[in-house]
């Protein structure tokens, strides 16, 4: 889709990303030519089930694949006080590391266990401004200031150590050490998978905050889309390690034009509607190791003919800044009703 | 005898911790101790689904193991029709202990974990069937065993029967465990999360099936969630109830529409402000309606209401007088709730409002729970 590459725009331009991992059984592709920018400012929201490959978009943008798998395509981040672009995947180790943190930082799924259990919480601050020989005095007052920015009692947490907080104390500590060294980039996985409905929506809040307060771009990665939905600017909807839907978080809830993103949308236990229009999606997500060809979803949408076992459609523009991997978008919006649509 | 409900929860407490020496006792001391349950009645009828819903730590899993048997209460008791499910001198014409374990099932909160992995799926199952049904033989089995699998759509039956737990998908897994507990064909079934870890497009699809279950076998269920939107779609659905936790207590109960559209209690007002759903997407997030976002530590809960460190409407009578669960007058009168502003009680109203300011506050409190 032409996502205007413009480098005052885009502070991450990710084209044709793939990760591969060798396995016994062959090779798994658990990314497969993804290209997505985004925006300068933005809160992009990566939603995908489990197993969608949304997990290594989000490692991609730092060059943090794990070992053995191996990235592909560019990875290019864009200064914002302008100057050569980064080549993300082209840095030496010490390189980025440098440029994790400071440029783009990252708060990990499962971030709950983060934190190393010996070390207090301020010791996790001090040591992560020492590796990037940051003035400790004048990173600390930062991380005070961040701290209660994020409703925590300096003085207390900072003293404490991992295990003295509750799951949500955490979680906001381990916010506030992300921007410590005032990344331009926030990219976090599942950030609230694990706490309650309350201290999620909470920080959910805390983040629109911080990202007003820091002038950060965020992109939240979630297998909840109906979470995301009122913080992001944009959705990017993944399935089977592949982008199949991006656009404004309007257009993607209102009006998407992919068959799964619809039934993605209508199987969402939703608080507001009506009880009867919903309903799961038949049968399950691919296996890495044997995705089907042509278009991944065929196996499980019910619009799929011939072409689409056969190819696989790109990404196309179906409206402003709004693309579809389908060959059958206008059938889509016409076979599959939204339920919000029925219930209103 | 005919008048009980299938089981009754009579001010049931159950605490853990704290000091168990005579000494202690004798003196009285209880430090430490937290109260997972304080004192909590619930009714569960024939064919009933009621939603036990509240954060992480409110003692909604105490609660529903305390329900089915699993866990002694401290005080209280539980009557399985009319009878003290822990009721030890058992008289001719009572309901051996036996019965009641088998009627009360429960499906846990990981699927996968909790089979077997070294045995296969049919392996799994038969165990309890040899113990419960006797009279049935190896071929029998097999055969009930393949009917339940079909049912939950776990087809080919006997394919997936002679698969390991290793190759299911989570949702494979979870539907195994839940034929497990239905093989006894319990009347009972307390299940704990069952579907908070599947994925969001096969959430419904699980909870339909254990709505159809529920009706083909007139089993009661109780069912744990920390998701108002899900505990909707159960109790909604099976025209069931929602009950409402916090640190301990249920602050709210009554049918899953009444609760969803006209909560009473400011702790359930707040736990909807956060399971916002799509059609308020471009709003933007509210500030939460509560005055703290954590919760206080169990061991040292709040004194009078123990919502009232949190709640935007506490008001001094609340620091000082616990609110009693009682009736709404409204449309339902199964609808009740446990809060002195609902009930608009003229001693609250004539107490000063707490002064702090509306806003998240910062976690000031003496001691956090730590997880």
């Amino acid at each position: 889709m032409p996502d205007e590459p413009s480098a005052e725009h885009n502070v991450l331009e990710i084209t044709n990303a793939s990760v591969a991992f060798a396995m016994e059984r062959g090779d798994a592709r658990v990314l497969d030519d993804v290209s997505i920018n985004v925006r300068r400012g933005e809160v992009l929201g990566v939603v995908g089930e489990s197993g969608s490959g949304k997990s290594m978009l989000a490692d991609s943008m730092l060059d943090a694949i794990d070992s053995p798998g191996t990235l592909t395509g560019d990875v290019v981040f864009n200064p914002p006080e302008g100057g050569e672009p980064i080549k993300v995947n082209d840095l030496s180790k010490e390189e980025l590391r440098r440029f994790r943190w400071e440029r783009v930082s990252m708060v990990v799924q499962g971030a709950l266990d983060s934190f190393n259990p010996t070390l207090s919480i301020g010791d996790h601050f001090v040591e992560t401004l020492r590796a990037h020989d940051y003035d400790i005095q004048a990173g600390m007052e930062r991380a005070r200031q961040l701290i209660s920015d994020v409703h925590l009692e300096p003085d207390r947490v900072l003293d404490a150590y991992p295990h003295e907080l509750s799951g949500g104390m955490k979680q906001r500590a381990l916010i506030a050490l992300s921007l410590i060294l005032d990344p331009d980039v926030l990219v976090m996985d599942e950030p609230t998978a694990a706490l309650d409905l309350l201290m999620q929506q909470s920080i959910l809040k805390l983040l629109s905050e911080l990202k007003a307060e820091y002038d950060l771009t965020i992109v939240i990665v979630t297998h909840d889309l109906s979470h995301v939905a009122r913080i992001s600017d944009r959705l990017a909807v993944m399935y089977a390690f592949e982008l199949l839907e991006l656009g404004p978080v309007q257009d993607i809830v209102m009006d998407p034009a992919h068959p799964y993103t619809r039934e993605l949308l209508n199987s969402i236990p939703d608080i507001d509607a009506d009880l009867d229009e919903m309903a799961s999606i038949e049968g399950t997500s691919p296996d890495p190791l044997n995705v089907p060809k042509g278009c991944s979803y065929h196996t499980r949408c019910p619009l799929a003919d011939e072409q689409c076992r056969a190819t696989n459609p790109d990404l196309i523009e179906v409206s402003d800044g709004h693309g579809a991997a389908c060959f059958y978008t206008d059938e889509a919006r016409e076979t599959i009703p939204l339920k919000k649509e029925v219930s209103k | 005898m005919s008048d009980d409900p299938l089981l009754r929860v009579d001010d049931l407490s159950v605490h853990f911790g704290g000091n168990e020496g005579i000494l202690d006792r004798l003196l009285g001391d209880d430090k430490g101790v937290v109260r997972a349950v304080d004192d909590v009645s619930l009714d569960i009828g024939e064919n009933d689904v009621v939603a036990l819903v509240g954060e992480s730590g409110c003692g909604k899993t105490t609660l529903g193991k305390a329900m089915i048997g699993l866990q002694r209460p401290t005080s209280g008791t539980v009557r399985f029709r009319g009878q003290d499910i822990w009721k030890s001198d058992l008289e001719p014409g009572d309901i051996p202990y036996k019965e009641i374990r088998k009627s009360l099932q429960m499906v846990h909160q990981d699927a996968g974990n909790s089979l077997d992995p070294n045995r296969t799926i049919f392996k799994n199952l038969n165990p309890a069937l040899k113990k419960w049904r006797p009279e049935l033989n190896l071929v029998e089995r097999r055969e009930l065993v393949h009917q339940m699998l079909d049912t939950v759509g776990l087809t080919p039956a006997d394919d997936y029967a002679s698969r390991y737990p290793h190759q299911l998908s989570g949702g494979e897994a979870q539907r195994t465990v839940i034929v497990r507990s239905m093989l006894l064909e319990p009347d009972l079934i307390l299940a704990d999360e069952a579907v908070s870890a599947l994925d969001v497009s096969l959430r419904v699809n699980l909870m339909d099936l254990l709505l159809e279950l529920q009706e083909m076998f007139s089993t009661s269920f109780v069912f744990i969630s920390h998701n108002m939107a899900n505990a909707r779609y159960l109790a909604g659905r099976a025209d069931g109830r929602i009950a409402v936790m916090y640190l301990g207590r249920i602050v709210e109960i009554g049918p899953a529409d009444e609760i969803i559209k006209n909560p009473q209690h400011p702790y359930t007002k707040s736990l909807l402000w956060a399971t916002s759903g799509l059609s308020e997407i471009n709003d933007p997030i509210e500030t939460p309606p509560v005055r703290k976002i954590d919760i206080p530590d169990p061991e040292n809960p709040p004194s009078g209401c123990r919502f009232h460190t949190r709640c935007p409407e506490a008001r001094e009578y609340c620091t000082s007088n616990t609110p009693d669960l009682s009736g709404m007058s409204g449309p339902s009168d199964r609808h009740e709730a446990a809060c002195f502003d609902a009930h608009d009680r003229i001693d609250y109203r004539n107490s000063d409002p707490i002064a702090d300011d509306f806003d998240i506050d910062v976690a000031d409190d003496a001691e956090q729970p730590a997880d």
